[in-house]
């Protein structure tokens, strides 16, 4: 474990080639602790391969990631006790309830009974689904399932929540939900947000700091409206705009 | 077992028998298939049994003398035949009746019968058997009388011996040769026919095989199911970001497959064995013989040694089937994968059934010997006969492979291959 003063996650000249397709092509950058991260970019870009590899699973082809510092592949294991993943196309046990879905995920990462308890009453608390949580997964709507995900993923208080499109597919009312829930909880436990999306509205309600990526490289970072002042534009799509073109 | 282990194998074993596909492939259905089929032939055999110990029978007495008498009466007071008798009648008018009144063997005595009998000449009984339905019970009616012609045909020739020489034995007389059978097993002479140690290995050699091939089989549907559902609903990701060691996950799946497993093939070995059961209730005479009277026991060595042997069999076709599912995307294409597999169960069950594997020609014997799951068929013969080194040999080459796969799988779990990994068909992509 390298020592970092409030780094969360650093990445590090990453490279990740798929045979030989090029996905991530020297990634740098970095993410402090009890901030929101924002992960933008086009499709292709990177993203996804990104997050999946500082969720460990995936390993880079050259280049480190460090979350709190350790190794991704070095310290796998160590990294797994802090963060939470949540990935976009993410589904639930079918033949589970929800509250039997959720006292499942909870088992790994409570060291008491009591504690366990806390994490399924908080994550009942956050996903809203009520007394609908009796009834098998297979029986929720698409809403309700990245609910119960959503959940999941923070219920545990994870150092590090990775959240790759968090409201993907989700009407309006779902995704104002789940956008209003993560920016709370993030603001009453402190945890450290890194999330992927195509929705830039979504990223500049919830981030502090983005990143887009293109190519696999990264090629622009800041604060939303920083960013919107630099490039003379009224929302962070313009400037996704108008950086996609000069790339 | 660590809590984390218990809980995944917990989920494993809970998400698998929720599955409605599993509860009623491997539980529903063999229950209902060999209940109905067991049904059905108990049905059958009581039918065919009736039929052969009370059949309706129209007699025509031609004769209406002593013999035809004899026999009349003899049926009568002996046997639960339903009898009608018709005296002095042509077959034609008989028929008609049988046919009507639903007879299926009509006894014809001649006109002469007790006359030729007297005489010392053959006389002549007509049986006939009327095929209505095309039934085995229609076939089975006959019997009975046809035992009944032969009592009197023994009657007859030891009055007529008697009356030639007081003194003679007529059994002795009739067949002056006696042979008495016996059986040498396992060093051991028996005091059996070597028929009937053939039915008893025959009854063995099928039994194993087909468990070896059911267990296998349901095992590897199972596992492979375990892992492609995980990447079919969008788990396999979450899960593998978890605290818990990824052998646990492996582990889990395992082991859970095997609990499900177990529980499939008891269900369809307990409807295989009622199944069974309903052919032994067409014997009307018992004349088994236990497989431990013949001293064709297992030890309980052999059970251990056996036990090991079924284990690694299953542990292996259960990583194997894992190894294969790793690369399909959905349960289907994983069940098609599997599928693929099914040759190397397939191949030693059929071929080991009826024959004993040094009796095939040498490149056969060793194509089999390559196949791991031969060796648990072989292993059930040699337990029987206490020939513990071909089961050992069996053991480490089963255990060899286990490891060998076991290594594959967890190479796989331990890095990224386990979700990259999707079969290329290229030929495919060519079209």
């Amino acid at each position: 474990m390298r020592s970092t003063s409030n780094l969360a996650v650093e990445v590090d000249n990453l490279k990740k080639y798929y045979g030989r397709i090029k996905a991530l092509d020297g990634l740098n950058f970095k993410v402090y602790e009890r901030e929101i991260y924002g992960l933008i970019g086009p499709n292709g870009a990177g993203k996804t391969t990104t997050l999946r590899i500082i969720a460990t699973l995936l390993q880079p082809t050259s280049g480190h990631v460090y979350v709190f510092g350790h190794d991704v592949v070095e310290e796998a294991a160590e990294v797994r006790k802090i963060i939470s993943y949540l990935p976009e196309e993410a589904g639930a046990y079918k033949n589970l309830s929800g509250l039997e879905y959720l006292h499942f995920m909870a088992s790994f990462y409570s060291k008491s009974k009591d504690e366990l308890k806390i994490m399924v009453e908080e994550a009942v608390k956050i996903s809203g689904l009520n007394e609908r949580l009796k009834d098998k997964v297979k029986t929720y709507s698409k809403g309700m399932k990245r609910r119960l995900l959503i959940a999941r993923t923070l219920m545990v208080h994870p150092k590090l929540a990775i959240l790759d499109e968090p409201t993907s597919g989700l009407d309006v009312i779902h995704a104002y939900y789940l956008r209003r829930i993560i920016k709370e909880y993030v603001k009453t436990y402190g945890v450290t947000v890194l999330l992927s999306s195509h929705n830039m509205l979504e990223v500049e309600y919830l981030c502090d700091r983005v990143a887009l990526i293109h190519k696999g490289k990264l090629v622009l970072e800041g604060f939303p409206s920083e960013l919107k002042s630099k490039y003379e534009a009224s929302n962070l799509e313009e400037v996704f705009a108008k950086v996609t073109q000069i790339v | 077992m660590s809590n984390a282990f218990r809980t995944l194998l917990s989920k494993e074993v809970k998400e698998t028998l929720r599955d409605p596909k599993i509860l009623i492939g491997i539980i529903i259905m063999p229950m209902i298939t060999f209940g109905v089929m067991g049904f059905f032939m108990q049905l059958s055999f009581k039918s065919i049994k009736e039929a052969a110990l009370k059949p309706r029978m129209l007699i025509i007495d031609n004769d209406l003398n002593t013999y035809s008498q004899f026999l009349i009466s003899t049926l009568k007071s002996n046997t639960n035949a339903t009898l009608k008798i018709f005296n002095r009648t042509a077959l034609s008018n008989g028929l008609k009746f049988a046919e009507d009144h639903n007879y299926p063997i009509i006894m014809v005595i001649p006109e002469n019968f007790t006359q030729n009998v007297t005489l010392g000449l053959q006389a002549k009984i007509e049986l006939y058997t009327l095929f209505k339905r095309l039934s085995l019970s229609e076939g089975s009616a006959a019997s009975m009388p046809r035992a009944l012609i032969s009592y009197l045909n023994s009657y007859l020739v030891d009055k007529k011996l008697k009356s030639l020489a007081p003194n003679i034995d007529t059994k002795i007389f009739l067949s002056p040769i006696k042979t008495v059978n016996f059986s040498i097993i396992k060093g051991r002479i028996v005091n059996v026919p070597p028929e009937s140690v053939v039915n008893i290995i025959t009854s063995q050699s099928l039994t194993m095989p087909i468990t070896v091939l059911m267990v296998l089989v349901f095992a590897m549907q199972i596992s492979a199911s375990s892992i492609a559902i995980e990447k079919e609903e969008k788990t396999l990701e979450t899960l593998l970001t978890l605290p818990v060691s990824r052998l646990s996950i492996l582990g889990s799946k395992l082991i859970s497959s095997i609990i499900v497993a177990a529980i499939g093939s008891s269900v369809y070995l307990i409807g295989y064995t009622y199944y069974l059961g309903s052919f032994s209730s067409l014997s009307t005479i018992e004349t088994s013989i236990s497989a431990e009277k013949i001293g064709l026991t297992i030890t309980p060595l052999g059970f251990t040694l056996l036990g090991i042997s079924l284990f690694l069999a299953i542990t292996s076709a259960l990583v194997l089937s894992i190894v294969v599912a790793v690369y399909a995307e959905d349960v289907r294409s994983a069940q098609t994968l599997i599928g693929y597999l099914y040759f190397l169960i397939f191949i030693p069950s059929f071929a080991l059934m009826l024959t004993d594997i040094n009796s095939l020609p040498t490149p056969m014997k060793i194509i089999l010997y390559i196949i791991p799951y031969t060796h648990p068929i072989i292993a059930s013969k040699a337990a029987l006969l206490e020939d513990y080194l071909t089961i050992t040999y069996g053991i480490i080459y089963m255990a060899f492979f286990s490891l060998i796969l076991l290594y594959i799988a967890s190479r796989m779990f331990t890095t990224e291959k386990v979700i990259t990994a999707k079969l290329s068909l290229r030929f495919k992509r060519k079209i």
